[in-house]
């Protein structure tokens, strides 16, 4: 029986770098590493152009409990605080320009030595706080908010978000392969925060290697769960209700059925950040796809420039779009001159014959997107009323709860883009209500 | 006779009776001023302000203090009438229409990247800001004929959309709808406008667009009028109440960003009323007058640009529109 | 039994504007949108019911006592011009959005054909006064079943891409015609 109703079943395409172990990317001259690589509160530069800094250096000072810092990616100079493109938004944003020295110099007392088990409960959420860390699945909200839950949300389960059901991305599975260890302090650590003694660490079964050897370095206190592999599985609402068969509310949060998800490379930078006070500034990436010569795991630095890594993987061949992400739900960008995020789990180059650049036509109301919709939505009335723009409609109709995984799109044969639509509407709707509020 | 009369009459009686007690029962409260407004109203329910009749612009003026008054059909005094009932300034009798201040079309201002996605201007605008390279030009999805109720906006092979000017009731929907405030409401009377609102820097302009605003201001020291505002780093603009359509900045202008809507009716001198005296050669800014003291002057029409001024400043009203 | 056939016979059999084509004016006017419908549905009703039941009694006590059956047409209309206004009045006080939304087509009760097409088949069929109510209530749900089915249908294809050609009235026809054909189905229910 299935664990959740609708998803899809896209191809793999894993075979590309799922074996490759991951490499680590040399040290660039040049990093630009953005203001803003997290959900909510802005943060504020506290370095200028002519500062030296090193690495691990806090460069922003957080505006608000739902904001972080970035640091230095490596010792050097700050050549200037100016504006790049910005992965998610396309639009220009702030942006530390810092040039490197060569030396990779640790700031003062990095790396550090302690025992994290020995830490008190605040102790560790300033530690993550002040290393940056936010989730690396992709959606980069603050760890620190998440495993703080307010006064009244009771927290009884803890799931670790191994499943990586994105086609193409191999990034989860390379580090559980080659750093099981961190991955399973982190949980730990991430209990002791939450004051449990049970956690889950839930893995996709296309990752058989993987489950045998979480399973083999579990705790008993541990348990690893093979779920069925149907995308979006990884998703935090669909993880929970296969896990738990709990169903967060619509306009809820995971924290509301007594649950906290995180993904697995933030697991190990949590343990990075409590054990030896190490920030976030480099994660494992998976620059896969037909488009790129030489597909590869790597270990890379935030703010790397994304043309030197995929000059690094041999360079474009017979590209026609670059996603930030996975293929499902991952950003395309229009040019390479962007920088590496926290949240860049994927750089995927697809060829032409791989990706769907077609013009649309009239919705036919076969039904097949509502048989894929995991969130049970009519995405064929959302999409008709998108190109209406008709937004209170669509509210009315559950268009909040859309998570935007691309099913419906996916399987759509009029080709419709049903989450562009989705977002359109989502954008109506909080200009109105901002139109509102303002007036 | 009698039976059938005193039946039906009866009835009726009755009936009248029942009602008359309903009306009291259930009396309604209205908003009285609505009635009032509406009664100020043409009541033709011909739609052109943009809501389903009469009824329904009375309703929204009544309690929608935003609303715009855009009853093409009004007049003076019902604008007055129904200020007054609604305690506020519905401005005076001024038809607006619809200006798009855009002249980068596919040719002239190139796009960045390739969009895949809905046909809509707003849609498009929400990936990295659009797949335009200019970030203030027209996207060209032609989201603002889409909304338009009167079939007045058009989108033309270049990839810019065209005002019908006979059908725009300046509703202001297409306003409302475009993502990069490039739609204007400019009065009907006027006839020139600035096809541009970019505000990049004067040296990156070649590469946005081959026919976006420099900002050199030559236009602003060319008027007659100081009707044109040029600031720094922002597009040149014309300020339609004092422009008087002589049309001297579209001649200037080094990228041909200016429009004009209609084709201005020239000045022609009614030669017996004329009395040479000159003044018209004096007014005229583009110099299209000519002639000799006491002797019938003469308009070039190959120079004239049809703003009027010699037509007002004649002092024989020696001077009319030429609409052979 | 027999009222249970009436009720099917008047609804859907014989529905009043799909295969009796009474009451089109309504039917293509106030179906837009389901609420409205709704609201429609609801006044013809209520209408049609109380105008079976006074129309009748009035026939039969007061036109055929008096022998005055020529004035059958005069008093009928008489009668549901005077419930239309009631109506009227307490829609507009129960609630205005409804009013408002159904406009002109609420006065507009009074001269459909349906309204005066129940009384006088009541006297045609020569029903007694329960088999008229009935009738009556009978073919009212049939009309509103017909006018909420119509508006369902016309909301939906307000989300679809028709031709320019169809666009309004035209698709709207074109369907009533389509949706009288699946009602013709109904026929043999009842003999």
């Amino acid at each position: 029986m299935s664990a959740f109703k609708g998803g899809v079943h896209p191809p793999e395409e894993k075979a590309l770098v799922r074996d490759k172990a991951i490499e680590t990317f040399p040290l660039s001259p040049l990093y630009h590493v953005l203001v803003q690589q997290h959900l909510g509160a802005p943060a504020r530069p506290i370095v200028k152009a002519g500062d030296q800094v090193k690495k691990g250096q806090v460069l922003t000072e957080p505006m608000g409990f739902v904001s972080v810092p970035v640091h230095a990616p490596t010792s050097g100079r700050v050549r200037d605080v100016g504006k790049m493109v910005h992965p998610v938004t396309g639009l220009l944003s702030p942006c530390i320009v810092i040039e490197a020295d060569g030396n990779d110099e640790w700031a003062d007392g990095l790396p550090l030595e302690r025992d994290p088990f020995s830490m008190a409960k605040d102790e560790f959420l300033e530690a993550i706080r002040n290393a940056g860390i936010v989730g690396m699945g992709g959606a980069t909200f603050p760890t620190h908010v998440k495993l703080s839950p307010p006064e009244g949300k009771s927290i009884d389960t803890l799931i670790i978000n191994g499943v990586e059901c994105e086609p193409y991305l191999s990034s989860d599975h390379r580090l559980m392969l080659e750093e099981p260890e961190k991955v399973i302090k982190g949980t730990k650590v991430a209990m002791r925060v939450l004051g449990l003694d049970r956690a889950v660490i839930a893995i996709e079964g296309n990752k058989p290697d993987a489950v045998r050897v979480m399973k083999e370095k579990a705790p008993r206190e541990i348990q690893v769960s093979s779920l069925a592999v149907k995308y979006p599985q990884g998703s935090e609402k669909q993880l929970i209700k296969a896990l738990t068969n709990r169903e967060v509310p619509s306009g809820g949060l995971p924290m509301d059925v007594g649950t906290v998800v995180q993904n697995a490379g933030t697991a190990a930078a949590i343990w990075d950040a409590c054990s030896s006070g190490i920030p976030l500034i480099e994660r494992i990436t998976s620059v896969t796809g037909r488009g790129v010569r030489d597909p590869k795991n790597i270990r890379v630095r935030v703010g790397t420039v994304v043309r030197d890594v995929i000059e690094f993987c041999g360079g474009l061949e017979g590209a026609a779009k670059i996603i930030f992400g996975g293929p499902m739900m991952g950003i395309a960008q229009f040019t390479q001159e962007i920088p590496v995020m926290k949240g860049t789990s994927g750089i995927l180059v697809l060829t032409e014959k791989d990706t769907n650049i077609s013009d649309y036509s009239a919705c036919i109301s076969c039904g097949r997107c509502v048989e894929a919709c995991p969130m049970g939505l009519i995405p064929s009335t959302l999409s008709k009323l998108g190109e209406r723009g008709m937004w209170e409609e669509a509210s009315k109709i559950g268009l909040m709860d859309c998570i935007e995984c691309g099913c419906c799109t996916y399987v759509c044969p009029a080709r419709r883009p049903i989450v562009h639509f989705i977002k359109h509407l989502k954008a109506l709707s909080r200009a109105a209500a901002s139109k509102k509020k303002g007036a | 006779m009698l039976t059938a009369t005193l039946v039906v009459g009866g009835i009726g009686a009755v009936c009248a009776l029942i009602l008359g007690i309903s009306l009291v029962t259930f009396a309604v409260k209205m908003d009285a001023r609505e009635k009032e407004v509406m009664d100020n109203l043409p009541g033709a329910n011909c739609g052109a302000c943009g809501f389903a009749g009469c009824a329904a612009l009375a309703h929204e003026l009544t309690v929608n203090p935003d609303t715009r008054m855009t009853c093409p059909a009004v007049n003076e005094k019902m604008l007055q009438a129904i200020g007054e009932i609604l305690g506020r300034d519905m401005g005076g009798v001024s038809p607006v229409i619809a200006a798009v201040r855009c002249r980068g079309g596919r040719q002239e201002a190139p796009v960045r990247y390739e969009y895949v996605g809905p046909r809509d201007c707003r849609s498009a605008q929400l990936i990295a800001g659009g797949p335009k390279g200019c970030g203030y030009g027209c996207l060209g999805l032609g989201t603002c004929a889409t909304v338009c109720p009167f079939d007045a906006m058009v989108m033309g092979e270049d990839g810019l959309p065209r005002v019908i000017t006979d059908k725009c009731t300046g509703c202001g929907k297409c306003v409302d709808a475009c993502p990069r405030d490039i739609i204007a409401l400019v009065p009907k009377t006027g006839n020139y406008c600035v096809g541009c609102i970019s505000q990049d820097a004067p040296k990156d302009m070649k590469k946005i667009c081959s026919v976006g605003c420099i900002k050199c201001g030559i236009c602003a020291d060319v008027c007659p009028f100081e009707a044109i505002v040029s600031e720094k780093g922002k597009a040149a603009r014309i300020d339609q109440d004092k422009c008087r359509k002589c049309g001297l900045c579209v001649g200037v202008c080094p990228v041909s960003v200016i429009t004009s809507r209609t084709a201005p009716e020239k000045a022609r001198i009614i030669p017996q009323k004329c009395k040479g005296c000159g003044i018209c050669e004096q007014v005229c800014p583009v110099e299209a007058i000519s002639g000799k003291a006491k002797e019938p002057y003469r308009v070039d029409p190959g120079k004239c640009m049809g703003c009027g001024l010699c037509i007002e400043k004649c002092p024989t009203e020696a001077i009319e529109r030429d609409n052979t | 039994m027999e009222y249970i056939l009436l009720i099917i016979s008047a609804a859907l059999v014989n529905n009043f504007v799909l295969s009796r084509f009474l009451g089109i004016c309504p039917f293509i006017g106030v179906s837009k949108r389901t609420d409205t419908a709704i609201g429609m549905s609801m006044a013809v009703v209520f209408v049609i019911t109380l105008a079976s039941l006074v129309t009748w009694l009035l026939n039969h006590y007061i036109l055929m006592t008096l022998g005055l059956e020529y004035l059958q047409t005069i008093v009928f209309i008489l009668v549901i011009a005077f419930l239309v206004q009631l109506v009227e009045m307490i829609i507009q006080k129960v609630s205005m959005p409804l009013y408002q939304a159904l406009g002109i087509y609420l006065p507009l009760i009074t001269t459909n054909c349906a309204v005066l097409g129940v009384a006088l088949l009541n006297i045609n069929l020569k029903y007694d006064f329960l088999e008229a109510v009935i009738f009556g209530a009978g073919s009212a749900v049939g009309f509103g079943l017909a006018l909420i089915i119509f508006a369902g249908m016309r909301e939906e294809m307000e989300l679809s891409n028709i031709p320019k050609v169809f666009q309004g009235t035209p698709i709207a026809l074109v369907t009533a015609g389509i949706l009288s054909l699946a009602f013709m189905g109904f026929s043999g229910l009842v003999k």
